[in-house]
Parts: C-alpha cells; sequence; structure tokens
C-alpha cells in the first residue's frame, strides 16, 4: 500500500479513454477499451470534473475547500484518499 | 452491409432458409442500424398501459417465454429478440413493434397450449417454432419504463426483483447489446454508453429472479403486476386465466 500522502505539488491528470455519463447523483464511466466501468460519488464526480484539465493537488484542495466551505487540511484528507482510490481504479494518474 | 441502407447476401444454395432469415434479420440488421448510430438490446418487450418493458438475458435466458406468458395475461408482445432504441424527444427511449413472431421450443408451445397458434419452424438447426403472439399490433413507439435482466430463481424461493444502481445498470446494458461482439468490432462503444445513460435517466433496470418452469406463473404475475403499479402503469385488467 502506497502512503497515503501526496506532494501538494503533485500534478494529477486524467486517464485517457473514460466515457461518463451522468445519472441522478452518480457519475457513471466506462473505458471502452478495457470494458471497465466506474461509478463516481457527488464529491468523486466533482473532482473528476475539475480534473478536465491537469490540476496540482494544492489546487484542487484550496478549489474544493473553499466550494464545500471545510479547511484545506481537511480538504487534503479526502481528496488525498479519493485519488488514491481513483488511480488504483486507473482513472487517473500522477506526474511530479 | 452498406451506409446503413443496404444489406446484399448470396446464399451458398446448401444453406437453411431459415438460418438465413435469423442471420440476415439478426445480426445483418444490427450492423446496419448499429451504422445509424442506434442501441440494439437483446430483449423481448411488452406494452403496459402504453409503455415498454424489456426483458433481457442471453440466448435460453427466457425472454421469449416471458412475452408469451404476458401475452397471455393480456399484454401485447412489441419486439421478439431484439429491441432497437429509438430517442424521442425530451431525452427518453421508445420501442416499437416490428411484428416478429414469438420463437419458442415446442416444449414451451405445448405448456402454454399455444399450439393453434404456432406455424413453422424456425430452421432445421434452430428447433424453435414461429408463434403468433397472442396479442400485438401495437403501433405506435411506446416508452421505455423498466428493464428487467432475467435471472433463474433457486428452487424453493419465490420470485423477486432487485433494483440495479446506475453502475450495475450500465454493465448489464453493456453485457446485453443484441450482438456484443458487434458493438467492439464496429466500434460503436461511445453511442454505445451515451444512449444507456440516457436510457438510465428516465428507465430503471431490476433483476427478476423467477423459475425457468411454470409452476410460479401466478406468483410472477403478482410481483410484476405489482411493481407496475407501483411505477404508476395500469395493469390490465381482462385477467385471463392461465392454468
Amino acid at each position: 500500500m502506497k502512503p497515503l500522502h501526496l506532494h501538494e505539488d503533485v500534478v494529477i491528470k486524467r486517464e485517457d479513454g473514460w466515457l461518463a455519463g451522468r445519472v441522478g447523483d452518480d457519475l457513471v464511466m466506462m473505458h471502452a477499451k478495457s470494458n471497465q466501468f466506474a461509478n463516481l460519488s457527488a464529491t468523486g464526480s466533482r473532482i473528476w470534473e475539475l480534473l478536465e484539465g491537469p490540476r496540482t493537488l494544492k489546487n484542487l484542495c484550496e478549489t474544493l475547500s473553499c466550494e464545500y466551505d471545510i479547511t484545506a487540511e481537511e480538504a487534503m484528507a479526502d481528496i488525498t484518499k479519493f485519488l488514491r482510490m481513483a488511480e488504483s481504479h486507473n482513472l487517473l494518474h500522477f506526474e511530479q | 452491409m452498406h451506409s446503413g441502407g443496404e444489406i446484399l447476401f448470396d446464399p451458398d444454395g446448401n444453406s437453411d432458409p431459415g438460418d438465413i432469415g435469423l442471420f440476415v434479420l439478426g445480426t445483418c440488421f444490427t450492423v446496419l442500424l448499429q451504422q445509424r448510430g442506434y442501441l440494439i438490446l437483446h430483449a423481448s418487450a411488452v406494452s403496459v398501459d402504453s409503455h415498454a418493458v424489456l426483458f433481457c438475458g442471453p440466448s435460453g435466458a427466457g425472454k421469449s417465454t416471458m412475452a408469451a406468458l404476458l401475452g397471455m395475461r393480456g399484454y401485447p408482445l412489441l419486439n421478439e429478440d431484439v429491441c432497437t432504441l429509438n430517442p424521442m424527444d425530451g431525452g427518453k427511449y421508445s420501442v416499437r413493434s416490428d411484428s416478429r413472431m414469438l420463437k419458442l421450443w415446442s416444449e414451451t408451445v405445448v405448456e402454454l397450449d399455444l399450439n393453434q397458434n404456432a406455424r413453422t419452424l424456425v430452421s432445421e438447426k434452430h428447433k424453435k417454432f414461429f408463434v403468433e403472439p397472442l396479442r400485438s399490433g401495437i403501433a405506435d413507439k411506446q416508452s421505455i419504463k423498466a428493464l428487467y435482466v432475467l435471472s433463474d430463481l433457486e428452487k424453493g424461493n419465490e420470485p423477486s426483483l432487485e433494483h440495479l444502481n446506475p453502475l450495475e445498470a450500465a454493465v448489464e446494458l453493456k453485457r446485453n447489446a443484441y450482438r456484443p461482439t458487434l458493438v467492439e468490432a464496429m466500434e460503436v462503444h461511445e453511442d454505445y454508453f451515451r444512449i444507456s445513460i440516457g436510457l438510465l435517466q428516465h428507465a430503471s433496470v431490476y433483476r427478476l429472479y423467477r423459475p425457468k418452469d411454470f409452476g410460479q406463473t401466478e406468483a410472477l404475475f403478482a410481483l410484476l403486476e405489482e411493481h407496475w403499479r407501483n411505477l404508476g402503469l395500469q395493469t390490465s385488467d381482462q385477467i385471463e386465466t392461465f392454468s
């Protein structure tokens, strides 16, 4: 298991090839080539939306802490957890 | 197959005309319609209160039998084995009857007492009979209200329904493409996914556990009709007893 900590300057990029569509609060996703499916809840799908272009972790935390009215530290913990999960499902990758 | 508008075929002289018919009306039509950007499901459909409900599953899952049973209950047949999803105003999707006959195993024809409706053998290889549906003739497009994935019921259990979440539903829609290999080969994943998501915004998908024999048919009708009433649909008031 990789450590949960990610450097705040790490750049987060979506992996190519994912299709996404909204059904209610869910964002249903499909990767055509690998035939993988995924489902993101409200917060996860907001992060996915924000990652339309690459962003640093710091930028993502600042944006979301404003939107959800939480401290940057709280945002960092939740976002890092989500990003690790999303990376393990090949939704995105990190660039140092 | 050309530009979604033309099918040319040249039988080799040894092929059973029934098999050629099945192939042209099934696989070839699917290629044609996929060229036009449609999603084609491996499903049968009946009409409930001017809406379509679809039953999908792989070959042998009982799609046609389910449609035949519901025909006896008073619900007209819309589609047999193949459902083409048509976009409607407002983002919904509909199906429309293409007047195909049911294809049923001879045992099913006997069991359901449909001998009078049975016509020719589908093909020599494919030992099913074309069976005239008891109720049909609906010409209008009907919007899709619900989709059921047929699953076998373990012995001793009552028929039941399980609501699938959007992720499970999207996986089942992909799995129940009329010809999944054609979705791959024609690389129409994007169209397929877009239409699946559109469908799921207005219709729900359920897993329907039901017996493969006809022992619990009344319980199955009761389950489905209660479900349809909960969805706001009026159920058949011309109940024909089934024995």
